[in-house]
């Protein structure tokens, strides 16, 4: 008496329905943007606390494995450090020179520059790519703290990576690094431009990035030169340093160069980030 | 009042599925050796695919898709497919499955993930001219695979044990009610 509790779907039939559903999420997903919906509602509140504790945890227990150093090593360090520091000074004393004079110059050109003053917004990341193929992570801050889809991730002083997707107290982001990344970049001294993409084999490899469509007439650009981002990008904010560049050669058409940028932001161990709660303007109103 | 056995299984398998998340996402992260993380995802939506089979399989594998797809920020859609499909292969090994055998699971398992490299491989990274195969399968699957295999001998019992647990309480009901 008790068949009906028995499932007659046959299983074949129910897996073709079911890639059916999958093909019509990737289309909906690539034409609208559509990223779960009220599904992801639901689990922002079932997964966003449990991983913001796990990830308190796991770091507890890096942070103190990290802590075993000998004393040799801290006094050596020490040293060097103290190095540095003296080193640091005297760069910083004639950075606020020059600072000073640029700000005199800039009161002349009225040219208000709104670099380092944009609105942040701390965070922290609670849970870690779905993935070894992606470098994509997830932080504690959504659209409750006024994030948004496509607004730029930053650490210490360079460029992380732009938030894919946002949930009310959650938000998406795909690193710099990440295959999939490119950014429009240019060179910070001669303002050439050029595109900055994340490559999974030579991040493995080196831990760097690519630099393609440099065009560099007057071979000004170096190795060590500073890479930030560009103006005319579409949805990064201008100037967030991205790295340095490491290595330069020329293509095969002789008109551009491309090699690979050291970043600036330890991606190994990113624990804490800066959201800009700023889109860049564009010049597009929504709905275009 | 008793909870109905479906009920009861589909409570199980959601509390699983988001336990073994949370185990993929935010515990083992932590715990990368040269930069890799073990596939927990794929070990859940396989060993519920060769012990249950049929239709749960398919659920599992879909659900878990979507749950990643939702915390990756790439097309949504994509892990849903990868992992249904999974899902789908290892309930075809339904039939020969017995638990007393740790050979089957682990052969499963390794095979699932070593699928699941192929896939986004084949999908995403080929069709973005990346064509170093062997750099990929020497630098992410395989150390993915092995890591993984290691992970599950840790995390196959659970399942194993719950899959166990809700057959017999299932049995129990059934002899109930004749």
């Amino acid at each position: 008496m008790r068949q009906r509790n028995k499932m007659t779907i046959p299983t074949g039939g129910l897996f073709l329905v079911l890639i059916t559903i999958c093909f019509m999420l990737l289309a909906l997903s690539y034409v609208t943007g559509f990223s779960g919906g009220p599904v992801q509602t639901v689990a922002n509140y079932i997964f966003v606390p449990m991983q913001k504790g796990l990830n308190f945890i796991g770091t507890g227990i890096t942070e103190s494995t990290k802590d075993a150093k000998t004393k040799e090593e801290l006094i050596a360090e020490n040293e060097s450090l103290t190095a540095q520091v003296e080193e640091l000074t005297t760069q910083l004393t004639n950075m606020q020179l020059q600072q000073e004079e640029l700000e005199r110059l800039e009161e002349l050109h009225d040219l208000a520059t709104d670099y380092g003053n944009y609105k942040t917004v701390g965070a922290h990341v609670i849970a870690k790519g779905t993935s070894n193929w992606f470098n994509t992570f997830t932080i504690d801050k959504g659209t409750n703290d006024g994030v948004q889809v496509d607004m730029n991730i930053i650490s210490g002083s360079g460029l992380v990576g732009i938030v894919t997707e946002v949930g009310p107290s959650y938000a998406v982001v795909r690193s710099v690094i990440d295959d999939n990344s490119s950014v429009s970049a240019m060179i910070l001294a001669t303002s050439d431009n050029c595109i900055v993409s994340g490559d999974l084999e030579l991040m493995t490899n080196s831990n760097m990035i690519e630099l393609t469509d440099l065009e560099d007439v007057d071979n000004e650009v170096e190795v060590g030169t500073a890479v930030v981002t560009s103006n005319i990008s579409s949805r990064f904010l201008p100037g967030i340093l991205v790295g340095y560049v490491s290595e330069l050669h020329e293509d095969a058409n002789n008109l551009t160069k491309s090699g690979t940028i050291t970043p600036v932001v330890d991606f190994k161990h990113l624990q804490e980030v800066l959201v800009i709660l700023e889109l860049k303007e564009t010049g597009k109103t929504d709905g275009d | 009042m008793e909870i109905k056995p479906i009920a009861k299984r589909i409570l199980a398998y959601l509390l699983t599925m988001v336990v073994y998340f949370l185990i993929h996402t935010s515990v083992f992260p932590n715990f990368q050796l040269g930069g890799i993380a073990p596939n927990v995802m794929v070990i859940l939506v396989s060993a519920i695919g060769f012990m249950r089979g049929g239709n749960t399989a398919l659920f599992i594998g879909m659900g878990s898709g979507i749950l990643l797809d939702m915390f990756s920020g790439t097309y949504f859609g994509m892990y849903a497919f990868i992992y249904l499909v999974i899902g789908f292969v290892n309930s075809a090994f339904h039939q020969i499955f017995f638990g007393d055998d740790m050979k089957l699971p682990l052969f499963l398992i390794a095979s699932s993930d070593f699928v699941y490299g192929l896939m986004i491989y084949g999908c995403i990274y080929f069709m973005r001219a990346r064509y170093d195969f062997g750099f990929y399968l020497l630098n992410v699957m395989i150390p993915e695979l092995v890591y993984t295999v290691l992970v599950s001998l840790l995390l196959y019992f659970p399942i194993y044990y719950l899959e166990q647990w809700l057959n017999k309480s299932d049995k129990r009901s059934e002899r109930k009610l004749v």
